[in-house]
């Protein structure tokens, strides 16, 4: 084990036990083997839950308990009035994203912070004040839904947890906002068609780096540093399908979900009940995704080797 | 049909092959001129050596497109001047002076009483709007489309010198709107979403306000009582403290405006939708005071008169509509939706938040055996996670 790793028995209580499945060292060799068709291979690595099975178990986990369900559609109606409060004139679809996990969420935030502010450094601060708030959001959500997929039953262990792991993920979605400001500087010089191709794959990227980084935080308590070096080395480990996961929670959250909001065009303050029924409906769901995430991290925190991924099928 | 322009008893369209004059108390054709073709833009009415002269665009087979100026007393053609380019941005006179731009950039300004050409200028890209007019200058939005860029350049309304810099927003893009001008300023709305007032001597900018929306380059700012009223093309209508430039209300209709711009009529703005409603709100408060039906055209630019509103009609039927005042009828107060109306706002969410949790409460209490318990202990079990605290106990 490396120097880092003995690190980790300082970990808190919730760190997990001695694994069954530990190390990359002690795997079987077949495991080391990247799949022939790396993402596109049929087989995937078999100690990581299949994206159904995890998404299963993501609305299962999201459902768990009134207060699990009740916090993200508070988040969602307390954030639209903020929103509105601050002079936010947007369509009723907005709903739909407020509680989006990052970096859709994070995307939305800049684009809220630019529609109240225009372009400029309003904007901005309005952004990252966003962000920290969002960040709060996932955190105390995160730490809850560890709890749930631990088999907890005490909320408030679990958003105590999720207050432990703020630091961490509020650096992250700071992180991913830069990448997306950074994109927005870089990409119109591309060209429509390629620049805008190149910020959705950004998102994706955001995503796909990241998307483990808050139940890491949370199951950990490790610094930022280790904790991004864990949960981006879980991310590139071969046979995860994690790229697929990724691409899908950011195609269904960013055109799909938000084109079938009933009157999602509509400029109001009020938006009608049928786009708030859809509105919690898809809040949901994204509380389901970051289940989802958490349980596939949760699945193989263990197995995460120490040293760089080689490239292989994500 | 072109937007109208009203004298005397009439209002004055230009129509693919003619120009017509249409009663305003009747709406039957009072007269109308024989045209060539052409694109239909806004014609003007001025005043040169006592007679009333109507201007507009025509395209001759010959002599091409360019302007035809015809006296209105007897509606005899007086002059033609050749343009060289198709124009589509409406004709403005101001004293014995017409100005109109055209497709290629250039502002042509022409002698109303002959049709001999003052000057020209050149801009950056198409005009779509008519030159704004005041202090000895005139105003004029340019879209080039190609660069993505639209400016805002003022020239000398004697000699057609640019009195300052073009003005362009810092953000590329060509989907402003034309502009208006008065009492030392001129007010436009600008590619990036601000409306903004320059001064009239230098160009420098004295406010800046944003909107929701982009501006339709077929749309115009109105002044009126020293504020500023502009439209966005989302259908955002705002009002602008002509000092500040901060928002003193706008109201949003949820309908394009494409081919509408505000006038101030009294004590109420009027605006045409693209969903074929005309509708009119309180400029002091802000609130929607009347509204059309909507139908199924758009409700094109407007046009005042002392007894009657015209607005240009598109759909199946195009044309000109009018709208008078009705005694009978009673004002509504309706505030725009982007006002918060606690009431609505609160009952949707609890109700709606009553219905989702109830459901996937009860649905889930009922999945949640048949699908396993979430939790990684049960997910060991069936072959999922293996490292979690459930599978240590």
């Amino acid at each position: 084990m490396s120097k880092k790793r003995r690190k980790g028995k300082a970990r808190s209580d919730h760190r997990p036990p001695k694994p069954v499945v530990t190390t990359t060292e002690e795997r079987p060799k077949r495991s080391d083997t990247p799949p022939p068709l790396g993402w596109l291979s049929r087989s995937g690595d078999p100690r990581w839950p299949s994206i159904p099975n995890a998404l299963g178990r993501g609305f299962v986990a999201a459902a768990s308990s009134p207060i699990v369900l009740a916090i993200p559609f508070l988040f969602v109606f307390l954030g639209w009035i903020a929103l509105v409060g601050l002079g936010l004139e947007g369509p009723s679809a907005l709903i739909v994203d407020l509680a989006a996990l990052p970096p859709v969420g994070t995307y939305f935030d800049a684009s809220n912070g630019i529609t109240i502010y225009g372009y400029g450094l309003p904007a901005l601060l309005a952004a990252i004040g966003f962000v920290v708030v969002r960040s709060l959001f996932v955190a105390v959500m995160t730490g809850l839904i560890v709890q749930s997929l631990e088999g907890e039953q005490e909320e408030l262990a679990g958003v105590v947890r999720g207050l432990r792991a703020y630091p961490v993920v509020l650096a992250v979605n700071i992180i991913s906002m830069s990448m997306m400001l950074a994109g927005s500087l870089i990409l119109p010089y591309l060209g429509e068609a390629l620049g805008s191709l190149g910020s959705v794959l950004i998102l994706v990227a955001a995503l796909f780096l990241f998307a483990f980084t808050p139940t890491a935080a949370v199951r950990e308590r490790e610094g930022l540093m280790e904790t991004l070096r864990r949960s981006t080395r879980a991310a590139m480990m071969p046979g995860s399908r994690h790229a697929i996961m990724s691409m899908l929670y950011i195609f269904l959250a960013l055109p799909i979900l938000v084109a079938f909001a009933p009157h999602g065009n509509e400029l109001t303050a009020n938006p009608r009940l049928a786009t708030w029924i859809y509105g919690l409906v898809v809040t949901f769901v994204h509380s389901a995704f970051l289940a989802a995430f958490a349980y596939r991290w949760m699945a193989v925190e263990s197995a995460v080797p120490d040293g760089a991924v080689r490239a292989g099928g994500r | 049909m072109s937007g109208a322009v009203i004298t005397g008893d009439v209002a004055i369209s230009v129509g693919k092959r003619a120009v017509y004059a249409i009663d305003l108390r009747t709406g039957e054709e009072a007269w109308r001129l024989v045209r060539n073709g052409g694109p239909l833009s806004v014609p003007a009415v001025g005043v040169a050596g006592g007679r009333q002269i109507l201007v507009f665009v025509d395209e001759a087979p010959i002599s091409g497109i360019g302007l035809v100026g015809v006296e209105l007393g007897n509606r005899r053609e007086l002059w033609r001047a050749p343009l060289g380019a198709r124009s589509s941005s409406g004709v403005s006179i101001d004293g014995t002076q017409v100005f109109v731009g055209d497709d290629r950039g250039r502002v042509h300004a022409v002698d109303l009483r002959k049709g001999t050409p003052l000057w020209t200028a050149k801009t950056s890209g198409e005009i779509l709007t008519p030159p704004a007019v005041s202090d000895g200058r005139v105003y004029v939005v340019s879209h080039d489309t190609d660069a993505r860029q639209s400016e805002l350049a003022a020239f000398d309304e004697s000699t057609g010198r640019k009195s300052w810099p073009a003005y362009s927003a810092p953000v590329a893009g060509a989907a402003g709107c034309g502009a208006a001008a008065a009492d030392g300023g001129v007010v436009a709305g600008f590619t990036d979403r601000y409306v903004r007032k320059l001064s009239a001597d230098g160009g420098v900018l004295r406010w800046e306000e944003l909107a929701l929306s982009f501006f339709s380059p077929a749309n115009m700012p109105a002044l009126g009582g020293g504020d500023v009223y502009i439209a966005d093309v989302s259908g955002g209508l705002y009002r602008l403290d002509g000092e500040t430039g901060s928002r003193v209300w706008d109201y949003q209709f949820n309908h394009l405006v494409v081919r509408s711009s505000p006038v101030v009529s009294g004590s109420a703005v009027l605006l045409g939708l693209d969903d074929g409603r005309m509708v009119a709100v309180d400029a002091r408060s802000g609130e929607l005071v009347w509204q059309g039906r909507p139908g199924d055209g758009l409700i094109g630019a407007v046009a005042l008169s002392q007894e009657v509103v015209v607005a240009v009609k598109g759909g199946r039927q195009p044309g000109l509509v009018a709208f008078v005042h009705d005694p009978g009828g009673t004002l509504t107060h309706i505030p725009s939706p982007t006002v918060i109306d606690a009431g609505a706002l609160l009952g949707n969410f609890a109700v709606a938040l009553a219905i989702v949790l109830v459901a996937l409460l009860v649905s889930f209490r009922f999945l949640a055996p048949r699908w396993g318990l979430s939790h990684v202990k049960a997910g060991a079990r069936e072959g999922g996670p293996t490292g979690g605290k459930g599978v240590a106990k």
